[in-house]
């Protein structure tokens, strides 16, 4: 398989005056094209770390990180930048969409910064807006929308510039389990089509949906596992919408 | 990002803060204001003053004693006037007047008034246009005749008409004796700003009256405060003045006495005068632009601390240091051109009621239009520089963090 990323000896230090934190240790990675998998671990365990040296948010302080076989290390932050907008596509926990802005609008916004003409930006923007499901929401601004829906337009925004790899950081951490089955049913349907996935989370179960899982702790990769039956978010939303229904007819029948 | 792209940014950004973007554009606005204002009123002043230059004649020289403190018989009196004559082949006209203050009468009403006193050929100096009647003229200097000239403000105002030749005013002069004179002449009321201030119900009246009739009355006071003297040509005039000293000087017998001046030299006098309090009011409207520019760099600064999370997100997207900083200078510059353009407009319009009031043509100068639009776009970008740079070297991950 193609390797999207790769990692060698990959270490990070947080240095805060004196106090210096090792967030991660000697990591070893390596992802393939095409690839959905999860990171787990416990909090402070150095998955946003790594999420953000993946998303060329933040640099390695020791080690090798090459993404599409480019070394990252050297680049200077205008490089940077433009990794950022042409190979990542962001998704986090608290949506970060502009809230003056359409949803339409936000799923423009990284193809302002790649210099996208006007009329092409729009179409690219409504493509991929239908692809997560909102094309009847398109000019909503983001306090008009659910969660879930604000979670679909910032996935629409990840995709937009066609990256090399989505980077959702606990993307289901702040919605209900329909609305977070919603975006793993969206997550799985993008990477049928070819698109690769990295998501973090703190569930067992939203790390179910994807095809492998990689566990951290206290800034080391513990565990790499393959994930043999990945659950199908479509299933599962329908499972847990029937238990929701069940939960509310029992309420009724207590009254 | 291209331009196009971050003036939308600005633009919708300025809009989610209207009243606070106006109010801290209210600080250039008065500032270009000012300036352009100042500007148009230096050169209106100026010309102006030579507008009225231009009515005397570039080709006046005026004597006047070197020292304050002259004795007596070195006082320049009406029969120097012949001396100056005689002597001096070149003069074309030659007047004096004294200036004197009083209340004149009319019935049971009383208007303090200036009192001028003038020789024969004084309206060659000074352009007074009449409405009725005549001007002072030799027999009345003469014959210290107890005439008087009035204008047609006063007239009208204490006669309800203005031809008012005849008619008998008494004259109440400071040592408290009083004589009755009668109108010979009606003045045109002039029609600019100066004579609209002059018509003020407590500003004095001029009227003018032979200069021997007010050396008369009042105690018989032969000083002359300095003479006028006219030439027919332009050039030399410093010549002509030194001359016409060494003349008046020769017949004293003492030297030292007086100094001639030409309007040409006032011209300049007056000029550097104006361009002094141009300056200093200049200086004072920098200031405001200043301190208006400084209204807007906190703006923007409090601006940026709004927009912290933003910035993560742009950043996060793919934004580049210069996307940033192209964002928040392209507000700054929005700011201060469009508050320019504003105190531009205002600086015209206040140009033209002034050019208007004292009848000169608009003169608010291409030149300054253009500098001040240029400049308000200079000082945009100047303070912006310091507000973008520091949400351009912000950290995305703090940012994106930060609540
Ligand atoms: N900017 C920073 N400065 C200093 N230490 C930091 C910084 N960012 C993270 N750390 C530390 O690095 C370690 C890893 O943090 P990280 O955010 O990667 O954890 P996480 O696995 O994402 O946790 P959570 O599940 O709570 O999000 C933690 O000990 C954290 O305190
Ligand atoms: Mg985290």
């Amino acid at each position: 398989m193609e390797q999207i990323i790769s990692m060698s000896g990959l270490g990070k230090v947080y240095i805060n005056g004196r106090l210096q934190v090792e967030a991660l240790k000697n990591l070893t990675l390596s992802i393939g094209r095409g690839e959905l998998l999860s990171i787990m671990g416990p909090s402070g365990s150095g998955k946003s770390t790594l999420m953000n040296i993946i998303g060329c948010l933040d640099r390695l302080t020791t080690g090798s990180y090459m993404l599409d076989d480019v070394d990252i290390s050297g680049m200077n932050d205008n490089e940077l930048a433009r990794i950022r907008n042409r190979k990542i596509g962001f998704v986090f926990q608290s949506f970060n969409l502009l809230p003056k802005k359409t949803a339409l609008q936000n799923v423009e916004l990284p193809m302002i910064y790649a210099g996208t003409g006007k009329s092409h930006r729009r179409k690219k923007a409504v493509d991929a807006l239908e692809r997560v499901g909102l094309s009847d929401r398109m000019a909503h601004r983001p306090n008009e929308l659910s969660g879930g829906q604000k979670q679909r337009v910032a996935i629409a925004r990840a995709l937009v510039n066609n990256p090399s790899i989505v980077l959702a950081d606990e993307p289901t951490g702040n919605l209900d389990s329909v609305s977070g089955e919603e975006v793993m049913e969206v997550f799985q349907g993008l990477n049928k089509e070819g698109v690769t996935i990295l998501v973090v989370t703190h569930e067992r179960e939203i790390a179910e949906h994807t095809n492998r899982i990689i566990s951290f702790r206290d800034g080391y990769l513990i565990k790499d596992e393959t994930v043999d039956n990945p659950l199908d978010a479509i299933a599962e939303k329908k499972k847990r919408l029937e238990q929701s229904k069940a939960v509310i007819m029992e309420a009724g029948e207590n009254d | 990002m291209n331009f196009y792209e971050s003036l939308k940014q600005a633009l919708e950004s300025l809009k989610t803060n209207k009243l606070r973007s106006i109010l801290t554009m209210v600080g250039i606005i008065m500032g270009v204001f000012s300036v352009v204002t100042i500007m148009a009123l230096g050169s209106a002043a100026e010309s102006y003053i030579n507008v009225q230059f231009e009515k005397i004649g570039a080709n006046i020289i005026t004597i006047q004693y070197k020292s304050d403190a002259a004795e007596r018989k070195n006082w320049l009196v009406l029969e120097d006037m012949e001396t100056i004559v005689d002597g001096t082949p070149e003069v074309k006209n030659i007047a004096a007047f004294i200036q004197r203050g009083g209340d004149l009468r009319v019935e049971s009403k009383t208007k303090k008034a200036i009192v001028y006193g003038i020789s024969s050929q004084y309206k060659n100096f000074s352009p007074i246009e009449m409405a009725e009647g005549r001007f002072i003229n030799e027999f009345d200097i003469l014959s210290r005749s107890k005439v008087i000239i009035v204008d047609e403000n006063f007239a009208q105002k204490y006669f309800k008409r203005t031809d008012i030749i005849g008619r008998i005013i008494e004259l109440k002069v400071s040592s408290g004796s009083k004589i009755k004179v009668k109108v010979v002449g009606v003045m045109k009321g002039g029609d600019d700003l100066f004579s609209s201030i002059a018509n003020n119900e407590n500003f004095p009246t001029f009227v003018y009256m032979p200069i021997t009739t007010v050396q008369n009355i009042y105690y018989n006071y032969k000083k002359l405060p300095s003479i006028m003297v006219s030439v027919q040509q332009k050039e030399q005039l410093k010549e002509i003045g030194e001359r016409i000293v060494n003349v008046l000087e020769l017949h004293k017998g003492k030297g030292d006495l007086y100094v001639a001046r030409n309007s040409v030299e006032e011209q300049k006098i007056f000029s550097s005068v104006l361009g002094v309090i141009s300056a200093v009011l200049l200086v004072i409207a920098v200031i405001t632009l200043i301190v208006g520019g400084i209204g807007i760099v906190n703006i923007l600064l409090v601006s940026v601390t709004e927009r912290i999370r933003e910035i993560g997100i742009r950043k996060a997207l793919g934004a580049q240091k210069k996307d940033i900083v192209l964002q928040f200078i392209t507000e700054s510059v929005i700011m201060t051109a469009s508050s320019g353009l504003i105190g531009i407009l205002m600086g015209i319009g206040a140009g033209n009621i002034i050019a208007n009031q004292i009848k000169i043509p608009p003169m608010v100068e291409y030149k300054t239009i253009v500098l001040a639009f240029t400049g308000s776009i200079i000082l945009g970008l100047i303070f912006g520089v310091y507000p973008a740079k520091k949400a351009a070297d912000l950290d995305p991950i703090e940012s994106l963090r930060y609540e």
